[in-house]
């Protein structure tokens, strides 16, 4: 299964990263159209207050006739209707400029203040008379947004300099579209890039989802592609690769082990069988049949033996929660095995020992580990030679914990050491000897489990097994 | 004594009433985990037999569902799952002993007679215990014979003291194990007999009648002779 585009998290990632980049892009242009206009206004206010300045200095000392012809030729000049000028008296009478009536708010001489300023006065008709006679039939609009400076003159004469806000207001469209343009360009850029974008990685994640399918599909030894440029798909695919490796790996052991459980437990069901066919064939009285019986429920207790060493096995393989671990005292554990076995040791010919002092504890499945020593000792009484010591060890050798069996018997050959240690890995072929062949992979597992190991080694005469733990296995992982 | 049965699978089930009945036991049986829990909450049983996985409802949930009510027949639990953290698990529902499939009938009803003598007046607080003329001293760790002092090793007079606390029955050697040693498991060779014949040495030899008798293909009673097994 592959995800289409539109569904791809990486669109939708786009997407959202998109908006949040529009609505940034939108915050910074808004704010530099709020400052830009700021300026403006505030360039246009020190325009206006120059102009003022100016003007004063120019119409001070003179007549009222030269004043109102100053005014009148500055209106003239003034291009369109940018700039407004009236000169007005005392009273606020027209004198001169092209702004007929003087607004009505803008009492105070000295101070200068915005205002809305409606060119012709009152009525709009008298405002087109005063305007046509003034301005020699140049109309003004009839609405003007005006920004004005208002100032009083030695002469007592009202001076109003002002500006038509018309081209802030064009300034202020002209940057709004090109913020508009600016925020959809980044949209669509974004939305393009991000589905081409999210089509690219898409493009190496079907691989690897097209590989997943073909190993679902049963193609076990397809592996993930890796393109060696190192980047996070190659991780990703060598990660997987590596787990399908190890998946691969652990099947084999299993279809392994499966292979051994049949082809040892064969064995001893058809010897079972095989007697309870002769017994039936070779009729015989009650008593016979009795003991048959007693047989048939002797050897099927055997195979059940097998059964759970196997379950036990499994158990210790698959890895007990380390939750359920507790602290173990392999010295206690040691003792208590020495306590189960010295009586069956001795009669056996052997002198069980236990070599150890201060309590040496572990964090572990005391059950487990009391199945692997009991084991040990187990395989040191049975295959030995019937004399001789036996001596159990537990030992703290630096950050481990050392249990030790060692016996003086015939020992391992350093070469079937490694096979002893496998299910069913009995050296002796002839299978004479008692035991299921599980002891000893019951104890590796049980080392494993732990996070140790097992060794077998000469002891010069005989074979010494050694469990090593660690004493904090979580720190050794 | 009343024994009551769930187990779901008929022919475990059939060989479980057979036996029991052939025991001596007033069997009853049933199939299912509800029915179960009403067949043990409304008649009074000696002790129950309840397989772990019933249809309805769980042995572990009928066990709990009893204790909660009140109910503390002595239920020993069949499973096919051995494993020490379902054993655990079994146990802390308010089990008294759990079995795993598959078992030796003698274990099941050496385990039964365990759990039905538990029930009796003996208790942890009993100091001493008394077989024929063999008597323990708990608190002095005494053994006497006869009046006379048998000298014992620490872990043959826990044996012993096993075997006192269940006079006349049969203790299979697993119950010995797990008693004794609390191993969860059985070993390879039959380590449980040497300790018992070292014990015997220590009781009968010098005394009659013998007291600790073997029973064969099952474990050991402590008793004269007479004294029925089950």
């Amino acid at each position: 299964m592959t995800a289409k585009p539109r569904r791809s998290l990486v669109f939708r990632y786009a997407l959202v990263y998109i908006g949040l980049f529009g609505l940034s892009v939108s915050g910074v242009l808004g704010a530099l159209y709020w400052s830009t206009l700021r300026l403006y206004d505030q360039q246009q206010e020190e325009a206006i207050a120059a102009e003022m300045h100016g003007l004063r200095g120019q119409l001070v000392g003179r007549s009222v006739t030269e004043m109102a012809a100053f005014i009148t030729r500055r209106s003239d000049e003034a291009p369109g209707k940018t700039s407004i000028y009236m000169l007005a008296t005392r009273s606020y009478g027209y004198v001169a400029g092209n702004l007929h009536a003087w607004p009505e708010h803008l009492a105070d001489g000295e101070r200068e203040i915005v205002a809305i300023e409606p060119a012709p006065p009152a009525s709009a008709q008298q405002a087109e008379t005063v305007t046509r006679n003034a301005t020699g039939g140049e109309a003004l609009p009839s609405v003007l947004r005006v920004r004005v400076h208002a100032d009083t003159l030695p002469t007592g004469h009202r001076l109003l300099v002002g500006r038509n806000l018309e081209e802030v207001g064009r300034l202020r469209s002209l940057i709004g579209e090109a913020l508009v343009g600016t925020v959809l360009l980044t949209i669509a850029l974004g939305a393009g890039g991000g589905y081409l974008l999210s089509r690219r990685l898409l493009a190496r994640l079907d691989t690897i989802n097209r590989s997943s399918a073909a190993i679902l599909g049963g193609d076990i030894a397809q592996r993930m592609p890796v393109r060696g440029t190192g980047d996070e798909y190659d991780v990703l695919a060598g990660n997987l690769n590596r787990m399908l490796d190890q998946i691969g790996a652990l099947m084999a052991g299993i279809r392994n082990v499966t292979d051994d459980i049949a082809h040892d437990m064969r064995t001893p069901i058809a010897r079972l069988r095989s007697r309870i066919e002769v017994t039936l064939m070779t009729p015989t009285d009650t008593d016979g049949y009795r003991q048959a019986l007693v047989r048939t429920i002797e050897e099927t207790d055997e195979i059940l033996g097998m059964f759970n060493a196997l379950l036990t096995i499994a158990t210790a393989e698959s890895g007990t929660p380390r939750e359920r671990f507790a602290t173990v005292d392999l010295v206690a554990v040691a003792r208590s095995a020495v306590e189960l076995y010295e009586p069956l040791a001795e009669d056996a010919g052997y002198a069980l020992t236990l070599e150890a002092s201060d309590p040496v504890r572990v964090q572990g499945e005391r059950h487990l580990i009391t199945q692997a020593l009991s084991n040990l000792v187990d395989n040191a009484i049975t295959h030995g030679p019937r004399a001789g010591r036996i001596t159990i060890g537990v030992v703290e050798d630096g950050a481990d914990a050392v249990l030790s069996v060692a016996d003086e018997g015939i020992g391992i050959p350093a070469a079937c050491r490694e096979k002893a240690l496998e299910r069913f890995g009995r050296l002796d072929t002839s299978r004479s000897r008692p035991g299921s062949g599980l002891g000893l992979s019951l104890v590796r597992a049980v080392a494993r489990l732990h996070g140790g190991q097992v060794v077998l080694d000469d002891n010069r005469p005989g074979l010494r097994v050694t469990l090593r733990f660690p004493r904090h296995p979580a720190s050794a992982e | 004594m009343r024994v009551l049965v769930i187990e779901d699978d008929q022919e475990t089930a059939r060989y479980l009433v057979k036996g029991l009945t052939e025991s001596g036991y007033v069997v009853d049986h049933s199939a299912d985990g509800p029915h179960g829990l009403s067949m043990a909450a409304s008649e009074p049983y000696d002790v129950m037999v309840v397989d772990r996985m019933l249809p309805g409802l769980d042995g572990l949930a009928v066990i709990e569902a009893l204790r909660k009510s009140g109910n503390d027949t002595p239920a020993l639990i069949l499973s096919a799952r051995a494993r020490v953290d379902d054993r655990v698990a079994g146990l802390r529902a308010g089990g008294d002993d759990y079995l795993a499939k598959p078992f030796a009938f003698a274990e099941l009803v050496a385990r039964l007679e365990a759990l039905l003598r538990r029930r009796g007046p003996l208790t942890t607080e009993t100091v001493r215990l008394h077989v024929a003329d063999l008597e323990m001293d708990l608190l002095a760790r005494r053994v006497t014979r006869s009046g006379k002092p048998i000298e014992l090793q620490p872990k043959e007079f826990q044996i012993l003291e096993y075997l006192m606390r269940y006079p006349g029955q049969v203790v299979t050697r697993t119950m010995l194990l797990e008693g004794v040693w609390d191993y969860q498991f059985d070993p390879q060779t039959n380590v449980i007999d040497v300790h018992m014949s070292r014990l015997r040495q220590k009781i009968d030899r010098n005394f009659t009648p013998p007291l600790l008798h073997t029973v064969r293909g099952v474990g050991y009673r402590l008793g004269h002779d007479g004294e029925a097994a089950a």
